[in-house]
């Protein structure tokens, strides 16, 4: 399909070079979005919407909010445990993006303001994310989780 | 003629509803409308309190005209209407403070009446300025209400505030209310006066459009603007210190102030035994409280049913296991709709991770276990600390539940599942204690033979939630439970509170630091304002309604919510032989970002006092964290300095 697509264009443009004809180079700039952005970007077409659903963008997104410094020597640890409680995806959507919304409406210059504040933000956000999917861990039966209600209107993650 | 007070009902609704014609009512002391004779309106006028020239009689005249016309004169029902207004009211001049202050007095003694129905805009203050011109006097309403309470007086406190004359009619939504302790006090005894705790000065405004022309003759009257004094209120709420009350933007002000009065007065009747007294002022607490809205009506309603439990000897049974699983439920409703118990997880995780950092085998023992919130987090934290995770160790108390359901051990599963998936090893237990005096700690050493052969130290750590308080009850009860964790050689013991003196005092004193503590943190889940949270909303009021129950209905074993105060759980800590381990910032760091999560939470505060971490809501602070090991540990242990490390 991406290749049907590239053709068209090429066709079109015969000396241009297409955004879409990397997927890796086009993930490193959908990475550069914003939550909203990247979700508009989700619905272009088929192939940036598989680029979107990387965990890899969702994760430079989420390092790019909330932790300023690249050197955060827990890194390689972080991925596995993140991965593990359901993706960086979900760790935007459910924390990270509700706490920056609320954060920036409420005044806020943003962790980006501060490495302490950002690494501080970092565990809060991992924190709550790791609360969240102990909630929705159900023992025969199924909860609603809804510890993280209070950081907004929560939808739930497909 | 009629110094006819009304013995009933208010007529400032009726005022409102006879003028069409918005604004322009002369407001004079009128006994008829129609044909009245100079000298004879003179004297009923002077004996109104008026102080009207026979020369100025023209003029009134004049604008009785005006009134009669505006209100569509001639009517028959107007006229009844108008008689009725000509009758049965009671002006007042307040270009004539003095003479008009005397015959409030002079009401007090009599039974005053209500609502007259010529307003004027009168606020609470304590010191009545000389001055009419007083500026926004602010009036701190639970403060005022206690203070004037306790001053024995039989004054009317009031001041007038005299602003600028509006021309429109105001909203008759506004109003001040004046305060009149004395008229509480003398009411308590008295049944008959119950309903008429404090002078009628509901009051609102009208405007004449004459006033500006006459000035002292026809008593105009003053208009006043009106939101100044709502605005005024809701600032000084937030600047006082004991400023429990919200206030409520809406004429019930004065209600307001009654209510505390009759809450007070009740819990002071019940700590007398005279039942009699405190019965009827339970019932008028719950008809003051339905008029109030928001916080103030649920905090009061709480308190007069526990008021009511207390003097009816209506005790809930104390069925142990079921309440331990409606109140978990309901915990855990408190725990979505508001910061306290997050916050006191993550401080107490903060404090252990960092109490735990270098350690390969760690284990804590949960006295809080209820659902298990805290150690999600924890584990993250331990899986992500550099170095790699320990191996983690998890000991659960909790009471027995009723139907024989092992909540424990599913609580075990649920982390056990999580602690899977993180790549953290994960060992559980529970235990079910009626108590947490039943524990010996034998029981809760971790068994050597588990270890098999690893000759790594474990290392302790002890969390307790909100749970020592209850131990209070039994003499003892704390002093062993302490022992039990000092004999488990703990690296760090969390504990958190509330801070708020519940347990020490007779019962009026029990009453009113309760009345502030949790009027102040209802105040708190108002403002919380979650767009799903209803329910959790009204569930975490009912949590703390069982609360209130309890600290007031309650004596004896029964009454378990004996909270204390910080410093007297610092006492406690430090006479059991602990001393205290400063929070880091790290702690501090993240509970203020998690406050500022909450929406409309711009009113919690956390602070740091000597090491320990309390949350409150604006000045006040509500629960407290703090960290403890046995005295002379040994080694020197300190939070990180590396605060970047986790």
């Amino acid at each position: 399909m991406g290749e049907a697509e590239k053709h068209n264009v090429e066709q079109e443009k015969p000396c241009g070079y297409n955004i879409n004809d990397n997927a890796d180079l086009l993930a490193e700039i959908l990475a550069r979005l914003d939550g909203r952005s990247l979700c508009a970007a989700a619905c272009v077409c088929r192939l940036w919407g598989a680029v979107s659903r990387k965990d890899a963008v969702w994760e430079a997104l989420c390092n790019r909010h909330v932790s300023s410094s690249a050197t955060d020597s827990s890194f390689p640890g972080t991925r596995t445990v993140v991965a593990a409680l359901g993706g960086y995806r979900r760790l935007y959507r459910r924390c990270v993006g509700p706490m920056f919304d609320r954060l920036a409406s409420s005044g806020d210059h943003g962790p980006q303001s501060s490495a302490v504040a950002a690494a501080a933000a970092a565990r809060l956000s991992l924190s709550l994310f790791s609360i969240d999917c102990y909630e929705r861990l159900s023992v025969g039966g199924l909860q609603r989780p809804s510890s993280l209600l209070f950081l907004g209107s929560a939808v739930d993650v497909t | 003629m009629k110094r006819e007070n009304m013995d009933g009902v208010a007529r400032g609704g009726i005022v409102r509803n006879v003028a069409p014609a918005p604004a322009r009512m002369a407001i004079m002391g009128k006994a008829k409308m129609m044909g009245f004779d100079e000298e004879t309106e003179d004297e009923h006028l002077a004996v109104l309190g008026y102080k009207v020239r026979s020369s100025d009689m023209e003029i009134v005249a004049q604008k009785l005209q005006q009134l009669e016309m505006a209100m569509g004169g001639g009517a028959p029902q107007d006229d009844a209407l108008l008689n009725h207004l000509a009758a049965d009211t009671v002006h007042y001049n307040p270009s004539d403070i003095s003479n008009w202050l005397e015959s409030m007095l002079s009401e007090l003694s009599t039974p005053p009446p209500p609502l007259p129905p010529v307003m004027h805009p009168n606020s609470g203050v304590f010191d009545f300025p000389p001055a009419p011109m007083s500026g926004h006097s602010s009036s701190n309403f639970f403060n005022s209400a206690e203070t004037l309470a306790t001053m024995e007086s039989a004054s009317t406190v009031t001041s007038i505030e005299l602003s600028t004359p509006s021309a429109a009619m105001l909203p008759a939504d506004y109003s001040l209310r004046s305060n009149n302790a004395g008229g509480n006090r003398s009411a308590y005894g008295s049944e008959t006066h119950m309903e008429n705790t404090g002078p009628r000065d509901r009051k609102r405004m009208k405007t004449s459009s004459s006033s500006s022309t006459s000035r002292g003759g026809s008593g105009g009257v003053i208009g006043r603007s009106a939101p100044a004094i709502g605005s005024m209120s809701t600032s000084t709420c937030g600047s006082e210190v004991s400023s429990a009350m919200p206030v409520v933007m809406e004429d019930t002000q004065e209600v307001g102030i009654r209510l505390v009065h009759a809450l007070m007065a009740c819990a002071e009747a019940v700590q007398q035994e005279n039942y009699k007294a405190s019965d009827i002022l339970v019932k008028q607490i719950s008809m003051l409280a339905s008029s109030q809205g928001g916080a103030m009506r649920k905090v009061a309603g709480y308190f007069a049913e526990a008021l009511a439990r207390r003097i009816y000897c209506l005790n809930p049974q104390q069925d142990c296991s079921l309440d331990s699983a409606f109140s978990d439920i309901l915990q855990m409703h408190f725990y979505e709709s508001c910061p306290y118990l997050k916050f006191a997880h993550f401080t107490a995780n903060q404090a252990i991770l960092e109490a735990f950092a270098g350690y390969r085998r760690v284990h804590v023992i949960d006295f809080s276990m209820k659902h298990g919130m805290q150690w999600p987090a924890l584990m993250q934290a331990l899986a992500l600390r550099p170095g790699g995770p320990p191996s983690f160790r998890l000991t659960g108390i909790g009471p027995p539940q009723p139907d024989n359901t092992d909540a424990l051990q599913q609580v075990g599963w649920k982390l056990a599942q999580l602690a899977d998936t993180i790549h953290v090893d994960f060992e559980y237990r529970g235990f079910v204690a009626n108590s947490l005096a039943d524990l010996e700690p034998y029981m809760l050493e971790s068994p050597s033979s588990a270890n098999s052969g690893s000759d790594e130290p474990e290392v302790v750590a002890i969390n307790s939630v909100f749970e020592l308080h209850g131990l209070l009850a039994r003499p003892g009860a704390l002093e062993k439970v302490l022992g039990t964790v000092r004999a488990l050689k703990p690296r760090i013991v969390t504990i958190v509170e509330q801070d708020a003196n519940h347990n020490a005092g007779p019962f009026m004193d029990r009453f009113t630091e309760a009345l502030h503590f949790y009027s102040t943190m209802f105040d708190s889940l108002e403002g919380g304002g979650i767009a799903d949270g209803q329910q959790d909303q009204f569930m975490s009021e009912v949590y703390l309604g069982r609360q209130i129950c309890n600290v007031v209905a309650c004596e004896g074993t029964e009454r378990t919510e004996r909270h204390e105060t910080l410093s007297q759980w610092r006492g406690r800590m430090r006479d059991a032989d602990f001393e205290p381990v400063h929070l880091g910032s790290n702690a501090f760091k993240q509970a203020s970002m998690l406050l500022a999560l909450f929406a409309g939470g711009d009113g919690y505060r956390v602070e740091e006092k000597d090491g320990c971490l309390t949350l409150g809501w604006h000045t006040r602070p509500l629960i407290a964290t703090s960290a403890w090991r046995p005295a002379g540990s040994g080694e020197s242990f300190s939070a990180p300095a590396a605060s970047d490390a986790r």
